[in-house]
């Protein structure tokens, strides 16, 4: 059964194939259908694998699948193949799973768009580079999924190209992602070059003859791949703006599973990390500190996307905390209920963004929830679980996290406590402002009264807040019931009871640092674990259910993410572009054609002077004739007399 | 298959496909009727001139289809070879082969005039165009198979007239200095490189008393390490120019700014490759010595080239001149991977040759077809061109629609901006 694992990546690729020259012929909502279906069909091939693998004896559960030889050129060998073991499986399965609710729902949420059979292609295009990215069995393939998904997110944010804000933002996640991805293709080429294989288990064997610092240059290099691909510190400002995509893309790649590659990747270079811990040490603060600014700026922002953006930024920050720990295992168990919550809070807030129609500002909101239930309260679920209330899938994962940060510094524990804090209380400030308290859109929306064709104007009677159709209910509640119960998978009190850990022990049991406390310590944990979120969602409710107008509480520089988005501006973007310009138009223009312009014209000017002696005039000939004859001569004459 | 090229490329026997069909001598030869005919046309008949034209472009196609279906891979030596004696008495003979650098080169080269001619729709004056465009296949064609070093310089520079009458015949305002910029800069370049094969054949002849222009025979000889260097200098004053490598690039934005689109494909495509092809058959294969000693200097130059031409290209405000910087970027790869002197590095370079040339006329294709709908190549005025809203509207009353985009009018404050 585990032969059949290229099929996981295969229908999706069937589904872009299919898609991209006939999407338009089957149209609405066949085309649809046809991608959500490959989708499911590739997460049920997902769960045979994994079970044929859990069959297998636990040193063994690291197959690799060769297809076929890619690039062969001199020393340089790069197969196509996979690797099937259980770090890949469990990424494959949530990623096949999450995408096949999320393409569910967007049945239902791009039912309107002209461009329906449009978004199917570049999703099923998506989920294919994902899976092959995580997939793969060498840095090259994974590289190649890797920009994969780029590109589709890319395509995505900027799906509504026509609008000015869509574009740039598009723009600007493709330029953040080239930085990282520079950093990631050398870190490729340093590992060819001290290990000479790209493939993972062939490198890893031969990291014993790698000197540290090379093995710290390679973790970090990779490591600023990871940065560009999963918004952190200082590239995260493009993962805000991504939010001018549609929603469900919010949920499926800015959220639950293009951002966390860079954790996966992380997670996969285990034994580099390992053997560089100064490295580790690096990532480990990163995370913790990206995981803090993201959490202070989603205390900040209107925009009822932006919260859950700065929030994302702010889990997978936990998430390279975790795994610059040496935690890995607690690094995936928080990617995977994040994936669960975070693709729920979206999918929720898309169907409110859909009831509000298109109105994304929470402060325009307010007591949705008698008028929506089944969108209140899973994104109850939703909100409980992030922030780490007790027992809701967050608070098991967060809690592991923090644990295991402890166990290295207690400062990075301090800082990821406070941040839990803060994410309860954020949190709980987006679900009060949208689905408790005044109903505010009632007067919010006589000045947003122009009709999108035919300038009729909504009143306030004119908008219904309401459920969504089951396309979207249906993956609402199923994440909502995957976001309660996600913590089973990796529960502390028992040995027995952290399957999680022992699933993925061969991967990275080897590397993990786990650290394992007294019973009493683990409940002390949670217990500081669940008031800290209860504290955070106390304070909320204080705050933010009556009232929705404390700007004391909002100051700018937290709404503008700590001015990082412009101070990169000023200083890289706007530099970079004088620079440009200087080069172009000085540089190229002046010096370099300069030069070549002046040869042509020292060249022309001494032609000009010479020209006036062949003036053409047979009189000029004859008096230069006559003066040479004279001149000659005279000097014969003077020769011939001395 | 392809031989690395730090050594000399080894002479071998002229294999038995001598006497066969002279494929690479219809190469050449096709085109050449094929532009006499055009010329022979009406001049009313765009139809038949046009057809004739297209017909002389899939013949090479075809043709070179079959020597890629001939074509022993995994035979390091040239194939196919014609060899007729020319000019007897001073060693230059009508010399063709195809290897394993040239055979996609050239396969390429017949694919983008196809597409070059098909792609593109010169109004005025087609039968002077149609008849330019074969006679450049053919200098095209007969560059990157000639074995002969004298006939290659020939097909080189005969690839420059049909250039500048069809960059100054054909080009859009400031055609006239592009095309004589073009032309003196190249033609300059060159005649370093008619100097240096002069030397090349007449420095061995004082030893070996043999008069030879044939590239396999010359790779054999041997130079003294002055003369070697000079020499290398002279042919690589040309290609770096014809490439082009930075800084002897300038001309290029010019050129491929105002040449007409089926100019810049094949400026771009094709003829850039003449430089990097030079570089890897006579650089490579002539003065293996030198190279290795000036390899540092060019490998700079390359690296220098793909930063600088990125850098500049990011600030261009007009299309064609945006891909005539990222083209010198990315011929800095090609000139990086012959100078790495390695196997990967070269097969790399051989790539990149035949994958610029590809992608390269399909951005110049599609600026064209952008230039036709919407009249300009500025960046700034075009926009909301993605998806198919462009492909269904072509018409000018949808133009002021289109450039604020049907979407963004729900908002009225937006189409303020």
């Amino acid at each position: 059964m585990i032969h059949a694992a290229f099929l996981i990546p295969l229908f999706p690729l069937v589904g872009f194939a299919v898609l991209a020259p006939f999407g338009r012929k089957l149209g609405n909502p066949l085309a649809g259908w046809i991608a959500t279906l490959l989708v499911a069909a590739s997460f049920v091939v997902t769960v045979l694998v994994f079970v044929a693998l859990f069959r297998i004896a636990p040193a063994h559960r690291s197959v690799t699948e060769p297809w076929f030889d890619w690039i062969s050129v001199d020393r340089l060998r790069v197969g196509a193949g996979l690797l099937v073991d259980p770090l890949s499986l469990t990424m494959a399965s949530f990623v096949t799973g999450v995408s096949a609710l999320i393409h569910l729902y967007s049945i239902g949420y791009m039912r309107h768009d002209e461009q329906f059979p449009k978004f199917f292609t570049y999703l099923n295009l998506f989920v294919f580079s994902m899976l092959m990215l995580v997939l793969a069995d060498n840095f090259v393939l994974s590289f190649l999924g890797w920009e994969g998904v780029g590109v589709c997110s890319y395509f995505l944010i900027a799906f509504w190209f026509d609008r000015a804000e869509a574009a740039s933002a598009g723009k600007k996640a493709m330029i953040f992602n080239r930085i990282g991805d520079a950093g990631f293709l050398l870190g490729i080429f340093l590992v060819f070059e001290r290990t000479g294989s790209v493939q993972y288990t062939t490198v890893f064997a031969r990291l014993g003859h790698v000197g540290t610092p090379s093995l710290v240059a390679i973790a970090l290099l990779l490591f600023l791949g990871a940065v560009g691909k999963s918004a952190q510190i200082p590239l995260f400002p493009w993962l805000a703006d991504a939010m001018a995509g549609p929603t469900p893309v919010s949920a499926l790649i800015h959220a639950a599973t293009m951002v966390t590659a860079g954790v996966y990747l992380m997670c996969r270079i285990n034994p580099v990390l390992h053997l560089a811990p100064d490295a580790a040490h690096v990532i480990a603060w990163v995370g913790v500190a990206t995981a803090f600014v993201g959490a202070t700026s989603a205390c900040a922002q209107d925009d009822i996307k932006k919260v859950l953006a700065y929030s994302t930024v702010s889990q997978l920050g936990y998430m390279f905390l975790a795994a610059g720990s040496g935690a890995y295992v607690a690094a995936i168990f928080l990617m995977l209920t994040h994936a669960f919550y975070k693709a729920l809070l979206f999918l929720g807030a898309g169907s409110v963004i859909h009831a509000m129609d298109e109105d994304q500002d929470i402060k325009n909101m307010g007591g949705l929830a008698k008028l929506m239930p089944i969108t209140g309260v899973t994104f109850l679920v939703g909100w409980l679980s992030i922030a780490g209330v007790p027992p809701f899938s967050g608070f098991w994962s967060k809690g592991d996290v923090l644990q295991n940060a402890w166990a290295v510094t207690p400062a990075l524990w301090a800082i990821g406590a406070v941040t839990a804090a803060l994410t309860a209380y954020y949190m709980g400030r987006e679900y009060f402002l949208v689905f408790q308290g005044q109903r505010r859109w009632v007067e919010a929306r006589p000045e947003a009264s122009h009709g999108p064709e035919h300038g009729e104007s909504y009143t306030a009677r004119g908008l219904h807040p309401h459920d969504p159709t089951w396309h979207m209910s249906v993956p609402l509640v199923v994440l909502a019931a995957l976001a309660v119960l996600g913590g089973l998978v990796n529960l502390p009190f028992h040995p027995s009871l952290v399957f999680l850990e022992r699933w993925l022990s061969p991967v990275v049991g080897a590397t993990l640092l786990q650290h394992h406390f007294s019973a009493g310590a683990e409940w002390l944990f949670a217990l500081v674990d669940a008031a800290l979120a209860i504290l955070g969602v106390a304070v909320a409710a204080a705050l933010w259910r009556k009232s929705s107008d404390r700007p004391a509480l909002e100051p700018r520089f937290l709404s503008m993410a700590w001015w990082v988005d412009a101070a990169e501006d000023r200083l890289v973007a706007r530099t970079g572009e004088a620079l440009a310009s200087f080069t172009a138009t000085v540089v190229e223009s002046r010096v370099v054609d300069g030069a070549v312009n002046g040869v042509a014209s020292l060249v022309r000017t001494t032609g000009e002077r010479l020209r006036r002696v062949q003036s053409g005039y047979v009189r000029s000939y004859a008096l230069g004739l006559t003066a040479g004859v004279v001149v000659l001569l005279a000097y014969l004459l003077v020769r011939v007399g001395s | 298959m392809l031989a690395p090229g730090a050594g000399p490329i080894v002479l071998t026997g002229i294999t038995t496909s001598q006497r066969a069909f002279p494929y690479l001598t219809a190469l050449v030869l096709v085109p050449v009727v094929a532009a006499f005919v055009v010329m022979c046309l009406p001049r009313r008949s765009t139809g038949a001139i046009r057809a004739a034209g297209l017909a002389g472009a899939l013949g090479v196609l075809g043709i070179a289809a079959a020597v890629l279906d001939q074509f022993q891979a995994g035979d390091g030596g040239y194939q196919m070879v014609s060899d007729h004696a020319w000019v007897a008495p001073l060693g230059i003979s009508w010399t063709l082969g195809v290897d394993g650098i040239s055979l996609f080169l050239l396969l390429m080269t017949a694919v983008l005039f196809v597409l070059a001619l098909l792609g593109t729709n010169e109004r005025h004056n087609t039968k002077a165009f149609t008849a330019w465009m074969l006679l450049l296949e053919a200098g095209c064609v007969g560059s990157f198979l000639s074995l002969d070093v004298l006939l290659f310089f020939l097909f080189f520079e005969l690839t420059l007239v049909p250039t500048y009458f069809v960059i100054g015949g054909w080009g859009h305002e400031r055609r006239g200095y592009a095309a004589t910029k073009f032309f003196l800069y190249t033609f300059a370049a060159s005649a370093f490189m008619l100097v240096g094969i002069v030397a090349l054949v007449f420095l061995p002849q004082s030893q070996t008393g043999v008069t030879t222009f044939d590239v396999r025979s010359l790779a054999a000889t041997h130079l003294s390490g002055t003369a070697e260097m000079l020499l290398f200098l002279a042919f690589t004053a040309a290609f770096a120019v014809k490439a082009p490598i930075f800084p002897f690039h300038t001309w290029s934005p010019d050129a491929y700014g105002e040449a007409p689109a089926a100019g810049s494909v094949i400026l771009a495509g094709v003829m850039a490759k003449l430089g990097t092809y030079g570089i890897v058959r006579f650089d490579l294969g002539l003065f293996p010595h030198a190279v290795v000693v000036i390899a540092p200097l060019l490998l700079t130059l390359g690296v220098v080239g793909i930063v600088y031409g990125g850098i500049v290209a990011a600030v261009q405000k007009d299309l064609k001149r945006l891909v005539a910087y990222s083209s010198l970027a990315h011929l800095g790869f090609i000139v990086v991977g012959a100078f790495a002197l390695t196997g990967e590095a070269l097969s790399g370079a051989v790539l990149q040759m035949v994958n610029h040339g590809l992608y390269t006329a399909a951005l110049f294709i599609l600026i064209a077809m952008i230039y036709r709908r919407r009249g300009t190549f500025q960046i700034p005025r075009l926009r909301g061109l993605h998806g198919g809203r462009f492909a269904r509207c072509g018409g000018e009353a949808l133009r002021s629609r289109l450039a604020v985009g049907p979407r963004t009018e729900r908002n009225p404050a937006r189409l303020v901006r």
